[in-house]
């Protein structure tokens, strides 16, 4: 099939769109979506510094990639990249070394933190000592994403940060929201918008460039610029965050378009959403553990992690 | 005939009709499209692309976590 813009080889065929794109128009409509989910959710502003999540995935690895590229002459803007080493035999060790190597390759300040380090043990240690206990609360994943946020949360503020750019893409989003619709978490719900949300001075502000752009998407951005790929998956992974996303790509191959529907239906009903958290309002505290923001006296991290 | 198929680390040959497509070797190998790219050599293949005798396809996983 030929590009539905040049007549050149296509690519990709964007089912949900009805068109076919070659490398070229393939890569330059990424990066223009990326740009103007950036624009309508005022993701980026004059002065900012910004935090890249950087785990050496597709994602995270083409998100730098692509605002270092439309924004790295910019010199009111400051980037730098924080990895996080939650200590995974061999999966870790290689994407660690990736995204080492493509924060030297665009000149990038890199900074890698361990579970080790500030946790006194790493998540393998972790599952292995107490998965079976009694003190075991939900999948490995709990404890990764707790630690791995705070983690994030506080080495960007003290570095300086006032923003933490993400990876996550159109599918990451949208298993979120059904996610927080099975559990039926409003308050988690009311912050899945598009633009950054500031709910307290100790919490850094996320952005997500390529909340609107579908996985596979990024995928191929990220082989057709040349970027590394670690194909690997978590050797931890597990719960039911899994068993939707393998449902949603189930319905997007049998509907293309539905990862959307998910997303724009969930953006129209997000204000009613938030009216109705507003009035149940959840008060921000600081852990008297950690000193880290969190809705309980002690924060789940200090709970779960022992901090 | 049959397709070479490569898949993360393991290998497999496939059997699909002569002037079979791509979108039916995907179904045989019994992953979901939106969770593989196709390539082979250096070439990106759409679901729609005939492949031929002797083929090598590369599947290139683009789920993750973590």
């Amino acid at each position: 099939m030929k590009c539905s813009k040049c007549g050149k080889k296509a690519v990709f065929h964007r089912k949900y769109e009805g068109s076919y794109l070659c490398r070229n128009h393939f890569v330059k409509s990424i990066e223009s979506k990326a740009k103007k989910t950036i624009r309508k959710g005022k993701m980026i502003e004059r002065g900012d510094r910004i935090a890249f999540a950087l785990s050496g995935g597709k994602d995270s690895s083409a998100v730098l990639y692509l605002v270092n590229k439309v924004l790295g002459e910019r010199k009111d803007l400051e980037f730098f990249a924080i990895s996080i080493d939650e200590g995974i035999p061999r999966y870790r060790k290689e994407s660690l070394k990736i995204a080492g190597k493509l924060c030297k390759k665009l000149g990038i300040k890199h900074h890698v933190f361990s579970f080790r380090k500030e946790f006194g043990e790493d998540l393998s240690e972790k599952v292995r000592k107490i998965r079976k206990s009694d003190a075991w609360e939900g999948t490995a994943c709990t404890y990764c994403g707790l630690a791995r946020r705070w983690l994030l949360n506080k080495k960007a503020r003290e570095l300086g940060a006032n923003k933490i750019a993400f990876g996550m893409n159109l599918d990451d989003e949208i298993q979120g929201i059904v996610m927080d619709y099975l559990r039926g978490d409003l308050v988690r719900l009311s912050r899945m918008g598009g633009e950054p949300i500031v709910r307290n001075e100790l919490f850094v502000p996320r952005i997500k460039p390529f909340r609107e752009i579908p996985e596979k998407e990024i995928g191929l951005y990220a082989i057709l610029i040349g970027l590394e790929i670690h194909e690997d998956e978590c050797p931890y992974l597990e719960g039911p965050r899994f068993r939707v996303r393998d449902f949603l790509n189930d319905l997007e191959a049998e509907s293309p378009g539905t990862k959307f529907s998910v997303l724009k239906t969930f953006e129209k009903l997000l204000p009613s959403v938030r009216g109705i958290v507003k009035k149940e309002s959840v008060r921000i505290v600081k852990c008297s553990e950690c000193g880290e923001p969190s809705s309980q006296r002690v924060c789940k991290t200090c709970e779960l992690w022992g901090k | 005939m049959k397709v070479a198929v490569q898949l993360g680390n393991k290998r497999r040959n496939v059997e699909v009709p002569e002037k079979s497509k791509v979108r039916d070797v995907i179904r045989e190998v019994k992953v979901n499209p939106e969770t593989v790219i196709v390539r082979r050599g250096d070439d990106i293949l759409l679901e729609t692309d005939i492949v031929s005798k002797s083929d090598r396809l590369e599947f290139i996983r683009i789920i993750s976590g973590g």
